[in-house]
């Protein structure tokens, strides 16, 4: 069964309790081994955030879970991601399929230079989407209110989303990726670019998508992870420069008893 | 004052204190003003220079010319001779030609069947054989009006002295003649023209999708790199060894295809339009290709992940994020591109345009010259008249190149976007 | 800005927290006052009783204010409130101790049949270290500083009624030993209340810090 198969199926049908699983994934640069046998759970509808210092391969690991990697020459990945117990990376499966069912929202924000309802509608019209204008403008009104900017927008969208300011921008792109009826969206620090304000924002956001989406969040901000995560996963790099898995486990359990003293290190500040 | 530290009795080397700050930002600041003053004189030479050039050229271009006249229109009619109708003029022109001569006229074109204004063509070529007898600079013009006239009614007593702009609307319409006064551009301008779409027309398309490919879609193997180090090195190849390979290529072996004798053309060689515009093509696609690329790593890589994380492909991605959004810049290049292909002269000279062109080129098989090829041309006669007309044309180049790098910058600033 | 994810949310919950516990620790003084009152055993017994759920309180208060700070890194006047936060919780435990230690000796004073001495003073000290609890309790949820300079002023009002109390109860013991084991646990009561009223008051010191981010010894 190829992941456009699996797309037919009604999400609320398939109720198994994880998103996505990792399953023993290595990931590779050319020979350089950037990440190194991880294996974890995503559970679906919640959010789990990837903490880590940098360079830890928390992003390379993000970016893995969408074919993201794929762009970067010499990128390869051996073990398993499955969504909908399926390996994304096998040979059947299109990575143009699997980065519609898996959205992603990037550090930097990063709209296009169009207009915001041409933000919006870019996804569906390159995915085959067929509809009336009507129709359309339900979809854009609906992705901009599912992102909590509608109200901010709806009398400019046909002004250049680059106009937006910063915060605005990162959730015009949300509303973008959400247009596209994602079911996993990944967050590479999402709120490393904007002020505190608008980080509470885009928290507030998360927390709201949490209800009809799974949210991966890569941070650097660890009370962000702490104040915004079910789950938390703390990646370090090893003596290889090797990315790992420390420790998975309930954000509440991760910050305050961890397990593991390099997690502790880390969450206190005491690392490196 | 401070007192002089031997640097070596400290352990630490000696930072200026106290009176010596003072002394060392002074030697500090002073460099600096001498090395802000070598800057400002090369800039000053810079200009110098620049504007020796113009004075040149605007100081041959306008000025007094000495006309006279074979004999003076009053002489041939008591009326101007545009009032009247073309039989007059034809009886004028019978009175002061040999008949031998107005037979022939009339064999290439029955007067019958000429109009009012070719007939007043001739009586003014042959009849009133206007002539510049002397030219004067501007400078001359303006500041030694009595000496010119007092030279002029010396020497060409007959003559009348008048002001005169080489550079005027009959001269960027006129074909190259061998009288300085009548000779124009016209034929010139328009040969750039052709050469120049040709170019284009070959250039553009191929340079944006090679960039395209070069940029998007090749891998990091040692063959394209091999490749883009080659087109980078074209890029510097002197312009005159493109005009060797036209010669070789364009002129020599396809010569039935580019003197149209494929296309039932007779009457040319490889010489043409075609071969010039095939040659301008080679020499800035390499330019067309880097700037293409450059233009396209320009649109910021966030534009193209965001693009693929919607779930783009890749020619998704380039038609509709890459391409659009590197168009001002190739644009931009484009222009620029064209301008170097319009003050290109050597590869031409090569290829062999013609110095001597009197008849305007309707296709792309037809000879040609260019305004460069023009002015070089000028520039080689004897004469005064034909520097004169260089000049008129060099500002007419000129313009013309600083048209189209405003129109490059202006685009490049209209286009300016915010990522 | 919704209200659900917020720095002002979380605090508001941390304070509601604290609200609870500190209603918790006046009641319990209030019971154990009563049943010194009414010589009552059995509501002393449920005062003896209740303690547990005090000391809960103060842990989920202390679990919050880590949560908080882990979260939010407050500054400035946020990092004061929820550190003072912290200290007025443990401060409240110390007082439902006192509640606790107050009650025990109510219904050793019934155990043991000895009526307590001068039970209708110490009801009245005991009425006004209720007031300062409340009052400076109040303050510090308000950040009223000058709600809580005031409550210094009814410390001397404290200790005087203390010493008068002692007095009486000493003189009494003097003059006829029978009743020395209720003048001890009287002396008791009354030192305890005192205590009660020091730490409201550090409650009262603790808000003037939060607000004014100076330290105020307010009960010289």
């Amino acid at each position: 069964m190829t992941v456009a198969e699996l797309s037919s199926i009604n999400t609320t049908q398939t109720n198994g309790r994880y998103a996505v699983e990792l399953q023993n994934t290595h990931i590779y640069y050319g020979s350089f081994r950037a990440v190194k046998d991880v294996s974890l759970q995503i559970e679906r509808q919640k959010i789990t955030a990837f903490i880590g210092p940098s360079g830890c391969g928390k992003s390379t690991v993000l970016r893995a879970i969408n074919r993201m990697n794929d762009l970067i020459p010499g990128s390869r990945l051996e073990g398993r991601i499955l969504f909908h117990g399926k390996n994304i990376y096998d040979p059947d499966v299109d990575p143009v399929e699997v980065r519609r069912r898996i959205g992603m929202v990037f550090q930097k924000p990063n709209p296009f230079p169009k207009s915001i309802y041409d933000n919006i509608m870019f996804g569906p019209r390159i995915n085959g989407w067929r509809g009336t204008k009507a129709q359309a403008d339900e979809l854009v009104e609906r992705a901009l209110r599912g992102a909590a900017i509608w109200d901010e927008v709806k009398d400019k969208l046909h002004q250049p989303g680059t106009a937006l300011s910063g915060g605005q921008q990162q959730r015009l792109c949300i509303a973008r990726a959400l247009a596209v009826q994602p079911e996993v969206i990944l967050m590479d620090e999402p709120c490393s670019a904007l002020d505190p304000i608008s980080t509470l924002k885009i928290e507030e956001l998360m927390l709201e998508l949490r209800r009809n989406y799974t949210i991966i969040i890569v941070t650097h901000n660890m009370q962000q992870a702490s104040r915004v995560s079910d789950y938390t996963a703390f990646f370090l790099m090893d003596a290889d420069r090797a990315g790992q898995l420390i420790e998975y486990g309930p954000t509440e359990e991760i910050f305050t008893s961890p397990k593991d003293k390099r997690t502790e290190d880390y969450i206190s500040g005491r690392f490196g | 004052m401070s007192t002089r530290v031997n640097p070596r009795e400290r352990p630490t080397g000696y930072l200026p204190e106290g009176a010596d700050i003072n002394r060392n930002i002074a030697a500090r600041r002073l460099r600096g003003k001498i090395w802000q003053a070598i800057f400002f004189s090369s800039l000053v030479i810079g200009l110098l220079a620049l504007g020796t050039l113009l004075y040149t050229i605007i100081d041959d271009s306008f000025g007094y010319i000495a006309v006279q006249n074979k004999k003076d229109p009053e002489e041939l009619s008591s009326r101007p001779l545009e009032e009247l109708s073309k039989e007059e003029l034809i009886e004028i022109l019978r009175a002061n030609i040999s008949p031998g001569l107005f037979r022939r006229f009339d064999r290439d074109e029955p007067f019958s069947e000429r109009s009012k204004e070719s007939v007043l063509q001739l009586i003014e070529e042959r009849v009133i054989g206007r002539e510049v007898v002397a030219s004067f600079k501007l400078t001359e013009s303006l500041l030694e009006r009595e000496r010119i006239e007092a030279t002029v009614r010396e020497r060409f007593p007959r003559a009348k002295l008048e002001f005169y702009s080489w550079l005027n609307r009959d001269f960027l319409t006129r074909p190259m003649s061998s009288v300085p006064i009548l000779a124009g551009i016209g034929n010139a301008v328009l040969g750039s023209l052709w050469v120049i779409a040709i170019t284009m027309i070959l250039a553009v398309p191929i340079g944006i999708l090679g960039g395209v490919y070069l940029e998007e879609y090749a891998s990091d193997t040692w063959y394209y790199r091999l490749i883009e180090t080659n087109i980078n090195n074209l890029a510097g190849v002197p312009s005159i060894i493109y005009g060797i390979l036209g010669l070789a290529v364009f002129v020599r072996a396809l010569e039935p295809l580019t003197s149209g004798a494929m296309f039932g053309v007779t009457d040319s060689n490889g010489r043409t339009i075609l071969s010039a515009g095939l040659t301008m093509a080679l020499l800035v696609l390499p330019l067309m290709i880097i700037n293409a690329r450059e233009a396209i790593r320009a649109v910021p890589q966030s534009i193209r992940q965001a693009s693929y994380g919607l779930g783009a492909t890749k020619w998704q991605t380039v038609w509709h994020h890459v391409l659009p959004n590197a168009l001002p810049g190739i644009l931009t290049g484009t222009i620029l591109s064209m301008s170097r292909a319009m003050g290109e002269t050597a590869p031409l000279i090569v290829v062999g345009a013609s110095t001597f062109v009197v008849f305007f080129p309707d296709s792309v098989f037809d000879k040609f010259t260019v305004i460069p090829i023009q002015i070089f041309n000028w520039t080689s006669q004897p004469g005064a008249q034909f520097r004169s007309a260089a000049a008129a044309a060099i500002i007419v180049l000129l313009v013309t190149l600083l048209l189209l790098n405003a129109t490059a910058i202006l685009l490049r600033n209209r286009f300016k976007r915010s990522y | 800005m919704g209200a659900l994810h917020s720095l002002a949310h979380d605090y508001d919950y941390l304070r509601h927290t604290l609200d609870a516990m500190a209603r918790r620790v006046k009641s319990a003084l209030h019971e154990s006052l009563q049943a010194l009152r009414r010589s009552d055993a059995i509501g002393a017994k449920h005062v003896i009783h209740d303690d547990p759920d005090i000391n809960a309180l103060q842990q989920d208060v202390e679990d919050l204010v880590v949560r908080f700070i882990t979260q939010w890194q407050p500054l400035l006047r946020d990092l004061r409130r929820v550190l003072a936060m912290l200290m007025v919780a443990s401060e409240l435990e110390r007082i439902g101790d006192y509640a606790r230690q107050l009650a025990m000796q109510v219904r050793r004073a019934h155990d043991n049949n000895y009526p307590l001495l001068m039970v209708a003073d110490l009801a009245e000290l005991g009425a006004l270290t209720e007031y300062i609890l409340s009052s400076s309790i109040a303050a510090f949820l308000a950040e009223d500083t000058a709600a809580a300079r005031a409550i210094a002023a009814l410390d001397d009002q404290i200790d005087e009624r203390r010493r008068a109390i002692i007095a009486s109860v000493r003189q009494a013991a003097l003059e006829d030993s029978s009743v020395f084991d209720a003048a001890l646990a009287s002396i008791e009561i009354a030192r305890t209340l005192e205590r009660v009223a020091d730490r409201a008051t550090n409650i009262a010191e603790r808000t003037v810090y939060l607000v004014t981010a100076t330290h105020e010894a307010l009960n010289e």
